[in-house]
């Protein structure tokens, strides 16, 4: 410890070069925190879905409808607590601001009772009962296009034409609800009733998209799902029911295999900055071989000068790290408002500074090795 | 002596001294083929979607879509089909029929070779007419066509290569009902070789569906688009859009393109940031290592120009090679490699444009990072620079 200030002395012997050196690595942590910090937010979003939640849609695809039919006998299967028929109603609001948005038709009813958690406030799907044309926002929406209860929202659907052939769906605002980012599927979706769309689309009426069904026993979920993929095997509309966690992970899965991408880029990254920092510590240890020298004829032994030399890499490293895992830190409130994911700080953090320790060992020890195999005499000598 | 004269002399000595500080050097090179290299890698998954949905950039094909619909939720009764095939621009076969080709598109799940699971496939009902239109991309590479009312379907090369049972001579089940894989087809590296195709009416038979999804035209020419559309979009009998084909797929993927280029750019660019630092290092301890020569050229009259050129040269000289190493590495490693997103496979495309990008950034690293260091060698105090051990 008492070596504490020789050591970032040594550190800041050339400042420039210090600065630009500990930028650099800055830099790159920064870069690493906020992809992985990224990719731990995107795991958290699986691991935020909720357990008790299946989805059943057409074996063939969701785009596929299901008949409503179906619902009385998914509704009768052992351990089903409530089912919901769901079709999708994602779409546009004023074309000149090309936002997507996530669109649910619901019936008010089978909603209430699958909607366990209340995410959805209940009076909010009692005022969707009360008006056939009614729409419940999300607050986000509502703050974007700055709505409020009452106003008149024509929606432009992606999906489904209206009968009077237009894709146009006049809707009114009838409550606007709390938006959650961290609820996939409810958190941020407008809401409209299903009889509204189903009696005013040109086709696939009378089906569903797929059932939202809440378990009264999570642990039984796979069985569940097999009871009503069985109850409909073999019939011209094969249903195919996962968890809501399982679907979180596969439409993951889909874009990619991004945990792959990010360590690559990583890796690159760190074996750039260990030859440049490699270099900087090689170049430090040339340049005071006389001071070295000085300090191994006042005692120091070799394998101090080494520690000594370690210690230099060490502490440049580790607090270069912590300013960029810091503003990375900074970022990760941000990421969590923008695209709703919940980092894992903790251990991103953790492993960036358990990266930073290796970074320091591997581009200090060839210079600490110089270092230690220096010869007074020669030293002196300036050989 | 003229300026060229002049920074020619200064930069020649200073390349002919850049081995004795190689080590110092390679950091800068091996920094900028780093980032060269991970920015061309990412850029060339963009590159690899945008190729394989353009690669037949034909601008005499349009599509007609149900108003506000995607290809796979349109509907289009044959009397639709028939109001089309009257508009004008409409090229004609050689049997006369106008070459308008309705098209049904089914979503099927066929299950992954590697890692188990599924995904969700296109399958794409078309006809002879369609063929035609698609002849001078479209090529068989094992079996025959199928046959219009057997259950007979054709896979994709990409399709084949990545579900099971798509083999010719395979029986793959779809909702129930048995197809028989009768022939596999190449389609120039485009996104159709993700797809499986059969006959139009006999896919929509097997899927209980009445209506087509989409209707896909061949223009006698370019320049029928606008009158073709007019007519089309102009027929009350129809509620329909009409987009150039290319157009519909840009359209589609223009948002997954942004992405792949914001991803690239941006890890690009903090790289870079990091890179130019580690330059500006480089180039500082190049101009301290020869600060006596320096102030020996200023002393005997060599201009502050010169030698700012020089250093500003000396840092270009070790970023442009890094890029092109950086760009060899990527290619070598990325391009043509197969990559999945998102259900489809695409074939990643390192193009000479996104080298001659990567060159562009390995140039603006270069100039950045030598401009302080060469405006401190020409500032350098002679006198006290040339007492300097």
């Amino acid at each position: 410890m008492k070596f504490l200030h020789l050591v970032w002395a040594g550190v800041w012997r050339r400042p420039g070069r210090a600065t630009l050196t500990l930028l650099s690595i800055v830099n790159a942590f920064l870069l690493y925190g906020l992809l992985q910090g990224f990719v731990s937010g995107l795991g958290s979003t699986v691991a935020d879905t909720h357990a008790d939640v299946l989805i059943t849609a057409s074996r063939i695809s969701q785009l596929e409808p299901l008949p409503m039919s179906q619902l009385p006998q998914v509704r009768m299967v052992q351990g089903v607590r409530a089912a919901a028929p769901i079709v999708i109603f994602h779409g546009g609001f004023r074309t000149s601001q090309p936002i997507n948005m996530c669109g649910f038709a619901v019936d008010p009813d089978s909603f209430a009772a699958a909607n366990t958690d209340e995410v959805i406030p209940p009076a909010d799907i009692q005022a969707l009962k009360n008006k056939r044309s009614g729409v419940i926002v999300p607050a986000n929406v509502a703050a974007l296009y700055q709505l409020k209860v009452g106003d008149r929202m024509p929606l432009k659907s992606y999906f489904w034409t209206n009968h009077d052939g237009t894709n146009v769906w006049p809707l009114d605002v009838v409550a606007i609800y709390k938006s959650n980012p961290r609820d996939i599927f409810f958190g941020s979706s407008l809401l409209v009733n299903y009889d509204y769309v189903d009696q005013g689309r040109t086709q696939s009426n009378g089906t569903t998209s797929i059932f939202l069904i809440r378990l009264t026993d999570p642990t039984q979920g796979s069985a569940v799902a097999n009871r009503i993929d069985a109850l409909f095997a073999n019939s011209p509309d094969e249903t195919k029911t996962e968890s809501e966690r399982q679907l979180a992970a596969d439409s993951i899965k889909q874009i990619g295999d991004i945990g792959f991408v990010v360590s690559a880029i990583v890796g690159a990254v760190f074996f750039a900055l260990l030859f440049s920092v490699g270099a900087v510590m090689m170049q430090s240890v040339r340049e005071r071989t006389p001071e070295l020298a000085v300090l191994k004829t006042l005692g120091f032994t070799d394998g101090a000068i080494m520690s000594l030399v370690l210690a230099e890499a060490m502490m440049l490293c580790l607090f270069s790290a912590a300013i960029g895992l810091g503003l990375a830190a900074l970022v990760f409130p941000l990421i969590k408002v923008g695209i709703g994911f919940n980092v894992q700080a903790g251990p991103v953090l953790l492993v960036g500074l358990v990266l930073a320790v290796a970074l320091a060992i591997v581009s200090g020890l060839p210079p600490a090795v110089r270092g230690m195999r220096l010869s007074i005499v020669d030293a002196l000598a300036g050989r | 002596m003229s300026l060229f004269r002049e920074i020619w002399a200064v930069s020649a000595m200073n390349l002919a001294a850049l081995p004795s500080r190689a080590g110092a050097s390679l950091v800068t090179v091996i920094g900028v083929a780093t980032v060269i290299a991970v920015m061309l890698s990412l850029l060339g998954v963009g590159e690899g979607v945008m190729h394989s949905v353009l690669q037949n950039d034909q601008p005499d094909r349009a599509v007609v879509l149900s108003s506000g619909a995607s290809e796979y939720m349109g509907s289009f009764s044959r009397a639709d089909v028939a109001q089309i095939a009257q508009a004008p621009g409409i090229k004609r076969d050689p049997a006369g029929r106008p070459m308008v080709q309705p098209l049904a598109a089914v979503v099927v799940e066929l299950e992954k070779k590697v890692g188990g699971g599924t995904n969700n496939v296109l399958f794409r009902g078309t006809g002879d007419i369609g063929r035609e239109m698609n002849k001078s991309t479209l090529r068989l590479i094992a079996g025959r066509q199928f046959t219009a009312g057997l259950h007979e379907l054709i896979v994709g090369k990409a399709a084949q290569r990545t579900y099971r049972n798509l083999n010719v001579g395979d029986t793959v089940k779809l909702r129930g009902t048995p197809w028989k894989v009768v022939g596999a087809y190449e389609d120039a590296g485009g996104i159709d070789e993700n797809a499986i195709a059969a006959d139009a009416d006999t896919v929509l038979a097997a899927f209980n569906r009445t209506a087509y999804q989409s209707v896909g035209v061949q223009l006698d020419s370019p320049a029928s688009f606008r009158k073709f559309k007019d007519a089309v979009t102009s027929n009350p009998q129809l509620q329909v859009q009409v987009k150039l084909l290319s157009q519909y797929y840009r359209d589609q993927l223009q948002s997954l393109t942004a992405l792949l280029a914001f991803v690239g750019y941006f890890v690009g660019g903090v790289m870079a940031v990091g890179v130019v630092f580690g330059a500006l290092n480089t180039m500082y301890s190049a101009v301290d290592a020869r600060k006596r020569e320096i102030a020996t050229l200023r002393a005997i009259g060599f201009g502050g120009t010169a030698v700012v050129v020089s250093v500003m040269l000396e840092s270009l000289v070790l970023a442009v090679p890094g890029a092109l190493l950086g760009a060899a590495l990527a290619w070598l490693l990325f391009n043509n490699h197969d990559i999945a997103m998102g259900g489809v496979s695409f074939a990643m495309d390192v193009t000479p444009g996104l080298v001659v990008v990567g060159l562009i950034w390995s140039l603006v690293i270069g100039l950045i990072g030598g401009f302080a260091p060469a405006i401190r060698a020409a500032r350098l105090p002679v006198a006290t620079a040339l007492r300097a051990t």
